[in-house]
């Protein structure tokens, strides 16, 4: 009898609840439809990575529009090509902009997208970046641009907690120079790992011989605990390669740059067992997350390809986070969105979790992904970076 | 007075403010009509045209050195870099200087100077960086001289990666103010095709092109070879410099990385089409290939003005820009304009029909 009370009072608290939720779903849909300028890289040298996340966030449109869009009203997205240009991103915007879009989606890098993210702020309009990990971008734009992608700054707690589990008390160092990606990752590492950096070894962005580094490593023998490698694919597949060859076992430690299908081709799975890499979510492997999954289906069945990189989980859960904030919000207000935003806390995404909002960049969590004994990707654990 | 093709100024202080005014006519009466159809259309195509601008003033920089001396330069995107960083750093408010560059000494911390005295700082600081290195880059000739302007662009690279106090090192520079406005980038435009037509009329530049095309003949009549091309270099690096503090105060946020190799391709090949000898003619090159370029962004973007819809082929663009300069380098192998200028002249006198550059009489009707 008790149950059944109980549960008659389920059912009403739910059915309020969902009235709730009926009314707050009401879109201030003028124009008939969301209309969503992207002005992102097709073509140039950032178009490998723009357009996974552009292609991310798309097939997420898709879904949503395919359930009836935000509160009924439809997402229309009208596009531009920024060619990797700096110069010409601000100029896409704008001519977004003029044909209607109501906010934008910006490119993943901070130099080529500033220009972009400006405009939409001059335009009064919310600027959005899914890939990017800069938190520097919306300190210099302003108060309508989010960036959505883990931090830097998280990565590297990230890799430091997973680092301070295993038990690793002495890494090895090896980092790439030439990008602050590489050097501000090692920054926050170096400053939250708890054992010992034996030493540090910079490697040039176009060496493909890694021998001295190599025979560093192994004449430490065990005084090395694990190698931190922080360069990106191909550049440590050459590396990995090597240094197993020198009959060196030691666990590795990367980034989120090490997501290749082609990194299990190139190095072997007898040379990837103990490689682990850090990345904001788990798509390159089996048992994924079932959203995850039908991603990467959907991906395949429309652009005829596994996804080229990393960008598209970033590129699909920002614009998930966004959809949500538009819901929220009820119409495409920048101030509101942006409200909207800054007040979602513990969202599960598919793949991550999003903890909250701070100064318009995410803190969110991380993923280690490793390599079972056939060289398949496996995903390790997660990681709360905080 | 009527307006023609030249190849070198005539005699007497007249003409040389015939040939000066003459190229900046054109240059001036191409601004007018960018600013009219800007404000016709409601301020639309301004991003593009300010960029376009700017890529003008660089390309008269390059034309300057490499035009007058012969030597091609690949290290130009250094003095952009220069005047980008420079101008760009005393530009910051000091508020947001706080926060991006937290060691920097305390004068330069507190100093926040307006746009045109940013620009006046980046093009010195320029034109002082081509001044130090000058004499020893400018004794090599041909395609030495041409590695060791590349030479000078890595160690320029290296330096601003490495310098963190005051660029920020490998991370992206920002809080630059959007100040870069179509009159500001057009005035200086006009203001710098005078000093370029200017100087390459002038007695400086005439004993350069003398040591460009004979420096032997050059060096036994009294010209030291080495101080003139100093000269253009200086100069050349000094415009580039304002072009560099221009883009700053239009990117607003820029890296190391954006001053590279890639950015003086584009810059040569304008200068290569309009005719390296001739500044109208590079100013002829940016019009042509920003034309192009927009035309053809148009159509990988699908449509065609908007009326007509079609696949969009990505890269189109650059292919139709490849072919269409072996084209015309096939037609006019000396680019559009070869080395001539435009000239303001007093009706029947006759123009100056010798060109310099090939040493053979030819004529050139009016």
């Amino acid at each position: 009898m008790f149950r059944n009370i109980l549960a008659a009072f389920t059912a009403i608290g739910l059915a309020t609840l969902g009235a709730g939720q009926a009314s707050a779903q009401s879109f201030d849909c003028a124009g008939g439809a969301i209309t969503i300028g992207m002005a992102k890289a097709q073509t140039g040298g950032f178009a490998f990575f723009d357009n996974v996340d552009a292609r991310g966030a798309l097939i997420a449109i898709e879904q949503i529009n395919e359930k009836g869009g935000i509160g009924g009203c439809p997402i229309k997205v009208i596009r531009g090509d920024t060619q990797s240009d700096p110069a010409k991103a601000r100029q896409v915007a704008e001519e977004l902009i003029a044909q209607g879009a109501q906010l934008l989606i910006v490119p993943a890098d901070f130099d080529i997208g500033v220009g972009a993210s400006q405009a939409a702020q001059a335009a009064g309009i919310l600027s959005f970046s899914c890939a990017a990990s800069s938190t520097a971008w919306t300190q210099a734009v302003g108060p309508h641009h989010f960036t959505a992608a883990i931090t830097i700054e998280d990565s590297g707690k990230a890799q430091a907690v997973f680092a301070n589990q295993k038990g690793w008390k002495r890494m090895y160092v090896v980092v790439n120079a030439a990008f602050n990606f590489f050097t501000a990752l090692e920054k926050t590492f170096r400053d939250n790992f708890a054992g010992e950096i034996v030493a540090t070894d910079t490697v040039a962005n176009d060496a493909t011989d890694y021998s001295a580094n190599v025979s560093k490593i192994r004449r430490l023998g065990d005084k090395v605990d694990a190698v931190y490698l922080n360069d990106y694919f191909p550049h440590v597949g050459t590396f990995i390669r090597q240094l197993r060859a020198a009959g060196v076992n030691l666990p590795i430690l990367g980034n989120s740059t090490f997501s290749s299908k082609a990194l299990p081709k190139v190095v072997g799975a007898k040379a990837l067992s103990n490689v682990y890499y850090i990345a904001q979510g788990f798509y390159e492997g089996r048992n994924l997350d079932p959203a995850v999954a039908d991603l990467v289906k959907r991906y395949e069945k429309k652009y005829g390809t596994f996804p080229e990189n990393l960008n598209v989980l970033p590129g699909y859960q920002g614009m998930l986070l966004l959809a949500d904030a538009l819901r929220k919000a009820g119409s495409v207000d920048a101030a509101k969105i942006s409200a909207a935003l800054s007040s979602q806390t513990n969202v599960a995404l598919p793949g991550s979790t999003l903890y909250r909002w701070k100064n318009r960049h995410p803190v969110r969590s991380a993923t280690v992904i490793g390599f079972d004994a056939k060289g398949e990707f496996v995903k390790v654990q997660s990681v709360d970076p905080r | 007075m009527r307006l023609g093709l030249t190849h070198d100024r005539g005699p007497g202080p007249l003409a040389l403010m015939g040939t000066v005014t003459g190229g900046t006519t054109i240059v001036i009466a191409i601004s007018i009509a960018v600013l009219i159809w800007v404000w016709a259309a409601g301020g639309r195509s301004e991003s593009l045209l300010v960029n376009v601008g700017i890529t003008a003033i660089m390309v008269i920089g390059y034309q300057v050195f490499v035009g007058n001396t012969g030597i091609v330069s690949f290290g130009h995107p250094a003095f952009v870099a220069i005047g980008a960083y420079v101008g760009g750093l005393v530009a910051v408010p000091s508020g947001i200087k706080s926060a991006i560059l937290p060691d920097l000494p305390h004068w330069l911390m507190n100093l926040s100077v307006g746009f045109y005295p940013s620009i006046l700082i980046g093009g010195a600081a320029a034109g002082l960086a081509a001044l130090v290195v000058g004499p020893i880059v400018m004794r090599l000739s041909g395609a030495t001289a041409g590695i060791m302007t590349f030479g000078l662009l890595v160690i320029t690279n290296e330096v601003i990666r490495n310098l963190d106090q005051f660029t920020r090192g490998t991370q992206t520079f920002f809080g630059v103010p959007k100040a870069s406005g179509l009159l500001d980038v057009y005035g200086l435009l006009c203001a710098l095709t005078a000093v370029s037509l200017a100087y390459k009329f002038s007695r400086f530049g005439l004993r350069t092109r003398a040591a460009r095309d004979d420096p032997l003949a050059a060096e036994t009549s009294g010209i030291n070879v080495v101080r003139t091309r100093v000269g253009a270099w200086v100069l050349s690096a000094s415009i580039t410099g304002v072009a560099g503090v221009l883009l700053a105060h239009q990117l607003t946020a820029f890296s190391p990385q954006s001053f590279f190799i890639t950015m003086v391709i584009p810059v040569m090949v304008m200068a290569v089409l309009g005719g390296t000898a001739s500044i109208i003619g590079g100013v002829a090159g940016v019009v042509v290939i920003s034309a192009w370029l927009e035309f053809m962004r148009g159509i990988e973007g699908g449509s065609l003005f908007g009326l007509v819809e079609i696949p969009s082929i990505f890269g189109i663009s650059q292919l139709t820009l490849g072919v269409g300069l072996i084209l015309v380098l096939r037609l006019r192998p000396r680019g559009i304009f070869g080395s001539t200028e435009f000239a303001w002249r007093l009706s029947g006198s006759r123009p100056r029909d010798r060109d310099p550059d090939r040493g053979a009489t030819q004529g050139q009707g009016e």
